[in-house]
């Protein structure tokens, strides 16, 4: 079966072939639902928001410039939905039973099982506190270190100065490391 | 380059984005700071947890068909849609020619004039129907206006007292939307509450985080703000009951500014309960840095030299500020606090005698002043709410200041300064200049949310040490040198 390039699936989406889409969801749906689930640290809610991205992707399918890559713009349009969501929702507490076992898709360099547990441990705490961070620090956090975008990449999918990114991914991860500290203690 | 910029962008050196000039500035300075170094290893460790919490997760097993579910619904909505769209056409279309049909009819003359009486009748009565409706919604929108407008200028104007208040707890009146200004190449972010940044598709609304910290700017110094402005005090007194007498007159105060010197303050750490050695060379306190978790180490430092070292590892869990004494100096006479009120008795307990008066729900923190003779009283939680100076034979009290009522309270050792807090923790100090007269100093520009703080005079009462945390930040140990 031939593999076709995004673009190409694009245009035959453009022409009415749904199942192209299909595959575009297939190809990309653990990135965008990642991306969802980094935000919200909850597994409903990132697979609404996940949907609502694809949903909005296939929406504007036809402003897509087929000369760019598919892979910037449609992450583009993830992140901007998402940032929407995050913005209109008020912030809350999200309980811990929420929050999905981590399934590290690399192995733990750790070698006792108790070393295992607390490095889980302290990887829950850090999505937790992630999680909880105000959505203007925390998109780029999660853009920098779920998909190691650069500054310059990460300003022009938030559409803001790079300036700006230095500036939030720094005090993003201030408030990430104080908000460690207080979740470490028990506040 | 300082330590303090080295700090403000080693994650941009550990992401690859520092320009080459900057870099080897930094590198440069790495080589002879084993602090900074420290302060790498810090954040290259945190970063590496933060690449490891941070990964790829895979989606629920029918991810994708929940997907193009809702696609398909989409479609049909859409289409629907475009058919009800295509149907008004073909109505409007219908009615378009029944009006030309009616033109030009035979005996269309009487009947387009019937139908054109008609239309006007329709017209009249729903425009005189109409009238008063939309005259209502004017002053609807008159009311609603007015509304607004008093509902600011009732609640969102600033605080009397000094302090501004910009917390935006009062009503507000609705801001349109509004673009941000774009950040400047300096790497200022933009100004707070002015709204969001434009993202494509997106409504713009009005920053309210309250997460969002003080300083402005990475390279910015994290100096505290000098305070200045000027209080007053109301000249209006609580009423005394019973042999209370009001002593001396209300004082006036001047709110100026005191320089501040950070003894322990990192954002890493916390640093508190801050004492002296006898001499006042030298400064302890506690601080969970080189202590194991959740625990606190003894820290020294000498005013000679700066010198900083851990004196014990590990001595207390947690600490709390020290409560002043309630023995008298000369170790006569106690305090004691009953039912709303203070009494100073002797030791064993007799000849019991009121320093206050009584005030129901009324929190008391009290000190001797160093000569024996006046008690520094601490009123929360009552219409008599402030700091007050009562005479220790129960002769009366009076009211230095309302800004008091906090739980901290510490006598200069000459006896002629008292530091205070207020209900939010913000630090004062009054300078008794005579007797009817006390100068009132802000030593810190905001409150302590994370507490009740610990003050401590220098033995020869020219400085006050305390812990304190502003906003955003961690508790650290500070020194004020008070003007004479």
């Amino acid at each position: 079966m031939e593999i076709l390039a995004d673009e190409a699936l694009v245009k035959l989406c453009l022409e009415g072939d749904c199942t192209a889409f299909a595959e575009i969801v297939n190809r990309y749906q653990k990135q965008i639902f990642s991306l969802a689930y980094r935000l919200t640290n909850q597994v409903e809610d990132a697979q609404d928001l996940a949907q609502e991205a694809f949903l909005k992707i296939y929406q504007v399918l036809d402003k897509y410039d087929t000369s760019r890559p598919f892979f910037p713009w449609m992450y583009k349009v993830a992140t901007n939905v998402c940032y929407t969501a995050l913005r209109k929702k008020p912030q809350e507490e999200i309980p811990l039973d929420k929050v999905i076992e981590f399934a590290p898709t690399v192995p733990q360099a750790a070698t006792q099982p108790e070393d295992y547990t607390e490095v889980k441990e302290t990887q829950r705490l850090v999505q937790q506190a992630l999680a909880q961070l105000p959505e203007k620090y925390k998109v780029p956090m999660v853009l920098r270190y779920l998909e190691d975008m650069t500054y310059q990449q990460i300003a022009d999918v938030m559409e803001v100065p790079i300036t700006t990114i230095e500036t939030r991914l720094f005090r993003g991860r201030s408030l990430l490391q104080k908000r460690l500290k207080n979740l470490e203690r028990g506040v | 380059m300082k330590c303090k910029e080295v700090k403000q962008i080693v994650f941009t050196y550990l992401d690859g984005c520092l320009n080459g000039q900057v870099e080897e500035e930094f590198k440069t300075h790495l080589s002879h700071c084993t602090s900074c170094q420290r302060e790498l290893e810090q954040a290259r460790h945190f970063n590496d947890l933060l690449k490891s919490s941070c990964t790829l997760v895979q989606p629920p097993a029918d991810f994708v068909d929940g997907v193009m579910g809702r696609i398909e619904e989409y479609e049909k909505s859409k289409k629907a849609h475009q058919a009800a769209v295509v149907s008004f056409k073909e109505r409007a279309e219908k009615k378009q020619s029944f009006l030309e049909k009616l033109i030009k009819s035979p005996m269309s003359f009487s009947k387009v004039a019937s139908f054109a009486a008609l239309i006007a009748a329709l017209s009249a009565f729903l425009a005189f129907a109409k009238l008063p409706e939309i005259t209502k919604m004017a002053d609807l929108g008159a009311k609603l206006n007015e509304r607004f407008t008093i509902g600011t200028e009732d609640k969102s104007t600033p605080s009397q007292t000094g302090g501004t208040d910009q917390s935006g707890t009062g009503l507000e009146k609705p801001q349109p939307s509004q673009p941000t200004a774009p950040a400047t190449g300096s790497g200022e972010e933009e100004t707070p509450g002015s709204g969001e940044e434009n993202l494509p598709e997106q409504t713009e609304t009005k920053d309210v985080n309250p997460e969002e910290p003080a300083d402005q700017k990475p390279s910015q110094p994290e100096a505290p703000e000098e305070p200045a402005g000027q209080e007053e005090v109301t000249p209006e007194l609580p009423r005394l009951d019973g042999p209370f007498r009001q002593v001396t007159g209300i004082t006036s105060v001047v709110a100026k500014s005191v320089s501040l010197t950070p003894i322990s303050q990192d954002d890493n750490f916390i640093s508190l309960k801050p004492s002296w050695d006898e001499r006042g060379k030298k400064i302890y306190y506690f601080s969970n840095k080189e202590a194991n978790e959740g625990s606190l180490s003894l820290w020294a430092k000498d005013l000679n030299d700066d010198s900083v070292q851990v004196i014990a590892r590990n001595v207390a869990k947690s600490v709390s500020p020290d409560k002043p004494g309630d023995k008298s100096p000369d170790g006569k006479y106690k305090l004691y606090q009953e039912q709303g009120q203070v009494f100073v008795a002797k030791t064993d307990g007799s000849e019991a005698k009121p320093l206050t008066p009584k005030l129901e729900g009324a929190e008391f923190t009290y000190a001797w002043r160093p000569d024996g003779k006046s008690v520094a009283i601490s009123v929360k939680g009552s219409p008599s709410q402030g700091l007050w100076l009562a005479d220790a034979e129960g002769s009366g009290w009076s009211l230095i200041t309302a800004s008091g009522g906090g739980n901290s309270l510490s006598w200069s050792p000459d006896g002629r300064k008292i530091a205070f807090t207020g209900t939010n923790n913000m630090i004062y100090v009054g300078v008794l200049v005579a007797e009817n007269k006390t100068n009132l100093l802000m030593v810190v520009p905001e409150g302590d949310k994370q507490g009740d703080v610990t003050l401590a005079w220098s033995p020869d009462s020219q400085r006050l040490l305390f812990d304190w945390a502003k906003e955003g930040s961690t508790k650290g140990v500070y020194l004020a040198t008070i003007p004479q």
